[in-house]
């Protein structure tokens, strides 16, 4: 879990993002696809996008959300193996 | 498959009168018709190359249109006495299986550029399985150009009601969708900031792809800012038949389109726009992206890489796209059980009127009256005719 939240990702040619208010809706421009965040989606994107790595977030959401650190942990690193999966990100 | 274009009979007049375009279609269809052969006007709209076809001594035309503006033609064959010649296939191209292949498709079913909805599919299509061998494709072959383009009044139209308007209200969250949308544009050679480069050229005899992807390098001619990148094309409808919509051609109904660069950057003379321009399919539109950034007369980058995409221009709800995902499940809502229970009754020579009444008695808390209920079985069954 630890070593993706850690590791540092880019944003694959392939994916371009629109932000409305707190979501983005991001679009696969190979395939067509189209893919939802909701808002921490939409922070973790924010945080690739500046070429910070995913851990970097956590202490903001963790004091935003009734959330537990494992839960954020949990819930981020398999958000981001989806984004993986998906070639919407790729290592850094 | 090209979507109806929803055109008005007023913009139809428009493309009629339309020149050179109609007189170089007119000229190739001339020269491609031989006497008593089959021609496809696909896309015909009301059918004007149909027409002209039947003029032309074509002995079969099969005009294929989905828009209900194809009904206009047979009067108009009535009229000129070439009704026995023309059949009309009220439905998109890909749908069509025809009994003969035709010698010559005539086609223009081209939006600002050549790159709109399903073009390239469906002339990939057409030419595979309705065009005999040794057959006639009209257009033969289109070339995107693009060149910097210096265009003010546009610029100003993105910017100042989002980041300057007299209210003293903030609207900047705007700016970025009014900043990346495409426009059409009637530029003029005095617009132009570069020499032109060959974006891609579209030969219809055997193009498949719909996409395209090509990195450009555009130089200033001189100092000054850039607004945006202009994209036009050079028709080739047949060999030696062409026109363009290029600055400084007569003004066609196709216009140029305009791809708006962020902030205008003021290039020096020698000074170039690097860019990666894709246009990509997406559902029946294509996403027009633009990776661009300045580079020095040494070739040195200068400032940041820039993005900019027409997605960029679209507002998305991400809870719409929920509905649309492959986890969403639908609920049962009045809406649809009032269509799927009115999808259920066809059949069987129910009428539209049996219908209505079955659906009232059935759901009168939603459907009070009559009218209501068959205004209701007409829009939903509408959805499955022509």
């Amino acid at each position: 879990v630890s070593d993706s939240l850690h590791s540092q990702w880019r944003i694959s040619d392939q994916a371009i993002a629109n932000a409305v208010a707190d979501e983005t809706v991001i679009l696969h421009l190979g395939n067509g696809t189209y893919y939802g965040l909701d808002p921490i989606g939409a922070r973790l994107w924010e945080a690739l996008q500046a070429g910070e790595c995913p851990a970097s977030i956590c202490p903001g959401l963790l004091e935003a959300y009734e959330v537990t650190p494992e839960r954020l942990e949990a819930d981020l690193s398999e958000l981001l193996a989806d984004l993986l999966a998906n070639d919407l990100i790729e290592p850094a | 498959m090209i979507r109806p274009a929803g055109y008005s009979v007023y913009d139809y007049g428009q493309m009629i009168t339309c020149e050179p375009r109609m007189s170089i279609y007119a000229e190739a269809l001339r020269r491609a018709v031989t006497p008593g052969c089959t021609v496809i006007d696909l896309g015909a709209a009301f059918g004007i190359f149909a027409l002209l076809a039947c003029k032309y001594g074509a002995g079969r035309v099969i005009a294929i249109e989905p828009d209900p503006s194809i009904e206009l033609l047979m009067p108009m064959a009535k009229a000129n006495g070439f009704a026995d010649r023309i059949t009309i296939i009220r439905d998109i191209s890909t749908n069509y299986s025809p009994e003969t292949k035709a010698e010559v498709i005539v086609s223009d079913c081209r939006g600002t550029v050549s790159l709109y909805q399903h073009h390239i599919a469906t002339l990939a299509d057409a030419r595979a399985r309705l065009l005999a061998p040794g057959g006639t494709l009209l257009p033969m072959r289109d070339t995107l150009n693009i060149a910097l383009a210096h265009w003010p009044a546009t610029h100003r139209g993105a910017t100042r009601p989002w980041l300057g308007n007299k209210f003293g209200l903030d609207l900047s969250a705007g700016h970025p969708y009014a900043a990346n949308g495409e426009m059409k544009a009637y530029l003029k050679p005095r617009n132009l900031r570069s020499a032109p480069a060959v974006l891609a050229v579209l030969d219809y005899r055997s193009i498949t792809e719909p996409d395209i992807d090509v990195p450009v390098e555009l130089e200033a001619t001189g100092e000054g800012p850039i607004h945006g990148l202009l994209v036009w094309f050079d028709a080739e409808i047949a060999e030696g038949l062409g026109y363009s919509n290029a600055p400084g051609q007569p003004e066609l109904v196709y216009g140029q389109m305009f791809l708006p660069l962020s902030g205008s950057p003021r290039l020096a003379a020698g000074e170039r726009i690097a860019a990666r321009v894709r246009a990509t399919l997406v559902g029946n539109e294509y996403i027009w992206t633009w990776d661009w950034q300045i580079r020095d007369a040494a070739g040195q980058t200068r400032g940041r890489p820039v993005r900019q995409s027409s997605f960029l221009a679209q507002l998305h709800s991400p809870k719409a796209l929920a509905n649309i995902s492959n986890q969403h499940v639908p609920q049962l809502d009045a809406r649809i059980m009032l269509d799927r229970d009115c999808l259920a009754l066809v059949g069987e020579g129910r009428t539209l009127d049996a219908i209505a009444k079955t659906l009232q008695e059935r759901h009168p808390e939603h459907l009070p009256n009559y009218k209501a209920a068959l205004d209701h079985a007409a829009l939903c069954l509408g959805r499955y005719s022509n």
